[in-house]
């Protein structure tokens, strides 16, 4: 991964240029700052003396390092002033000739002070910058991996890295991802610089593969425009990231990417494996779904097969064919379980009408207690246990509606009052006109509902918890979609007095 | 709870006689209770019926079935913790009533005590012939020297086993299996029981041990190996002995 990383951000390279290392630019500087100096101090030496000017070299070639110079350009500035002390302001003046033995010693110390503090501080100057580079280095990456650990998504994360690279590294920056089959998808994330060509995408899609870096700056396919980093965790590929820069990349920015790019892994990694994991207990909810769904219709279709067989084989029994009271007997309880049966298929064909969205209300004129007096009738048998009282306060008339559906969804009600209200239960039907709305007040007084269990009531396959066995969760659900074919709504609450009680709103216009 | 209470007042439960033709029928669906009611009644039985699983262990309790039927699927209760609560002081014949492709279940009904399965749909003869099979052997001694089934015979005193009065030659372990089939005939034996009794609790994970007895025994004992007539494979739950008419 570091072979190649030979690119060097602009930055980096206004940095030499204009602030360090770049001798040509420096020793310049060194040059310009003592030729300046010497000017002044010749135009002053006879007020001040020439000794003190020696002083004066001294001073401004000890700060030289405070403007970012290096020891060359400072040992440069210390020879040179030397020289020019001694030409231009040591008598015998415009002569390197020292007529005085203490001129010659101060001139010896003068310099071998200008060079010790000179490349001292140079040198410490040095150690602050490197220090305060590492400082940098740290930052970014404590802000790449402060930002990551925010990122709430996949997309998040992309965006933070691709930010966080270009600005610590002043390059271009593209990531390729994988979807969740491990595939290394075409598209660039959104906020990625640049699009890669067809020449790069194979090279990408080599590198994902192989888990090497390519590219510009390293060895393999170094004749592409971009440098090309995989990003992978311990035993699988992730994706791809893209850079496009001008220069390679120093050492230092090499290491800190590397850094990088761990942890842009680590976190890309994360976030699937978050989304696998999403992913699973979708499937397991659904197929725990799937298990209920096909446990109470296998139960449904069950139970009333095991009565049909259980008596029809019977009759096979000479005893019993003679019993006309066993007999009769048999065959109602075969003709209960048929009409359970077709009650069944019907709902599971009611519901699928309503799935496939294309119900269409028959929309007639009839009246509101023919509706629930036929309604009582078809559960007449099912409530044989129960007291079914229906009281009308007032003439609710006549309105338009598809008599087959609401009665449908009018009995499902009644159906699941009778078989959740214990034995002896009384089942109240009040109609009444608010507005113009026709309310049905559908309740019992047996035991109400769980209160949590109330928001699921009409969810299609929903059953209580712990109810007895029997039943598919279909009924109330399609006597929802039948009323709201109708416009109408249906809620479910308990009463205050204890009992469950369904309001049914119908609008008449 | 009740049940102790009534339990306590009977110091030797075992003892206590079975009324005579009373099954317990406990299932929640109101429908099979229907239909089975009708149908053990028309067979001259008295049911008694219970929709939930305390009701069903207080109606045990308090008449004293000669035979009890469970259905596995109860809403109150698992039906196998009703099973164990019976099991713990009762023997009376438990039959479970279960929905096919649930042998795993079936499997640990039987091997927590209950005597036999019946899967729904069920057909009234086969109902009515297992329930008359398990209350024969509450009824039988079993000290019996011998027993016959079919062509086959079983001297328990001699440890031989005659087939059309010739005597078989078995090994130990083939005789020691028969005997337990012949002891429990018309019972269900699962693979777990069978290998306990005969190989001890070591070995209850080995049922190919089983099958390649299985297979042996009926080379010896059948007409016809290959369509067995006295040792029927419950698929997925065990063995069970049939009895056949002399």
């Amino acid at each position: 991964m570091i072979d190649y990383m030979k690119i060097k951000s602009v930055r980096m390279i206004l940095k030499k240029i204009f602030v360090f290392q770049s001798s040509f630019a420096q020793y310049l500087i060194s040059l310009l700052i003592v030729a300046t100096l010497s000017l002044i101090c010749y135009s002053i030496h006879t007020y001040i003396g020439y000794q003190t000017v020696s002083f004066i070299f001294l001073l401004v070639v000890s700060l030289l390092p405070l403007f970012n110079l290096g020891p060359g350009p400072v040992f440069f500035a210390a020879t040179l002033s030397a020289f020019i002390w001694d030409y231009f302001f040591i008598p015998p003046q415009f002569t390197l000739d020292i007529s005085k033995i203490e001129d010659a010693l101060m001139l010896i110390m003068y310099f071998i002070v200008a060079m010790v503090t000179g490349v001292l501080s140079a040198r410490i100057r040095k150690q602050e910058r490197f220090v305060r580079q590492r400082e940098e280095r740290t930052n970014a990456l404590y802000k790449l991996s402060k930002e990551l650990s925010t990122a709430y998504n996949l997309d998040k994360v992309t965006e933070i890295a691709i930010q966080n690279i270009s600005n610590a590294f002043n390059v271009d920056v593209a990531i390729l991802l994988c979807d969740s089959d491990k595939e290394l998808l075409r598209s660039e994330h959104k906020l990625s610089f640049f699009k890669i060509n067809e020449f790069d995408w194979q090279i990408a899609h080599w590198v994902f593969t192989n888990r090497l870096s390519a590219g510009k700056y390293t060895k393999t396919l170094p004749s592409s425009e971009i440098t090309h980093v995989p990003l992978f965790s311990l035993n699988k590929s992730l994706g791809v990231l893209e850079i496009k820069s001008g220069n390679p990349l120093s050492l230092d920015q090499q290491i800190l990417l590397n850094a990088f790019v761990a942890q842009i892994s680590n976190a890309v990694e994360k976030e699937y494996l978050n989304e696998e994991a999403k992913k699973s207990l979708i499937i397991s909810e659904s197929e725990k779904l799937y298990k209920t769904l096909f446990d109470s219709i296998s139960h449904e279709l069950k139970t009333p097969l095991t009565t049909i067989i259980g008596a029809t084989s019977s009759f096979k029994d000479e005893k019993i064919r003679q019993n006309i009271t066993v007999l009769s007997r048999l065959i109602n309880e075969i003709n209960i379980a048929a009409e359970r049966l077709n009650r069944l298929v019907e709902n599971l064909l009611d519901i699928t009408r309503l799935e496939s969205g294309n119900l269409k209300p028959k929309l007639e004129w009839h009246s509101v207690s023919d509706l629930i007096n036929s309604a009582i009738e078809r559960v007449k048998n099912e409530s044989a246990e129960h007291e079914i009282i229906f009281e009308e306060k007032e003439e609710s008339g006549i309105f338009q509606f598809d008599f087959t559906l609401l009665e449908q969804a009018i009995v499902n009600i009644l159906l699941n009052s009778t078989n959740y209200t214990p034995v002896g239960g009384k089942i109240n039907i009040a109609v009444n006109k608010v507005d113009k709305n026709i309310v049905i007040n559908i309740s019992d007084n047996g035991n109400g509902f769980p209160i949590d269990s109330i928001p699921n009531l009409f969810r299609k396959f929903y059953r209580i918890p712990g109810t007895k066995s029997g039943g598919t969760g279909l009924g109330l659900s399609i006597a929802r979609g039948f009323i709201e074919a109708h416009k109408g709504t249906i809620t479910a609450q308990n009463k205050k007095d204890g009992g469950a009680e369904f309001i049914i709103f119908l609008p008449t216009t | 709870m009740a049940v102790l209470n009534l339990l306590s007042f009977y110091q030797q439960p075992d003892i206590i006689m079975a009324i005579q033709n009373t099954i317990v029928i406990i299932d929640d669906e109101a429908q099979i209770r229907k239909i089975l009611s009708i149908t053990l009644e028309a067979a001259d039985y008295k049911i008694i019926e219970s929709s939930k699983g305390k009701d069903g262990i207080v109606a045990v309790a308090n008449y004293h079935p000669q035979l009890v039927i469970l259905d596995l699927g109860l809403p109150d209760e698992d039906g196998l913790s009703v099973l164990k609560e019976i099991r713990s002081w009762s023997s009376v014949p438990i039959i479970i009533l279960s929905v096919r492709n649930s042998e795993e279940t079936i499997v640990r009904a039987l091997d927590l005590g209950a005597d036999d399965y019946i899967t729904k749909p069920f057909n009234s003869a086969e109902l009515l012939a297992r329930i008359r099979a398990n209350i024969r052997r509450t009824q039988q001694p079993d000290n019996e020297t011998y027993l016959i089934n079919g062509n086959l015979k079983i001297d328990f005193m001699q440890r031989v086993v005659y087939k059309n009065n010739k005597e078989l030659k078995l090994t130990n372990t083939e005789y020691l299996l028969l005997s337990l089939f012949f002891k429990n005939a018309d019972k269900v034996l699962t693979h777990n029981f069978v290998l306990k009794e005969i190989w001890g609790p070591s070995h209850m994970e080995d049922s190919q041990y089983l099958r390649v007895f299985i297979g042996q025994i009926r080379k010896k004992i059948e007409d016809d190996a290959s369509h067995p007539k006295y040792i029927i494979t419950a698929s997925g739950v065990g063995y069970r002995m049939k009895l056949l008419n002399n």
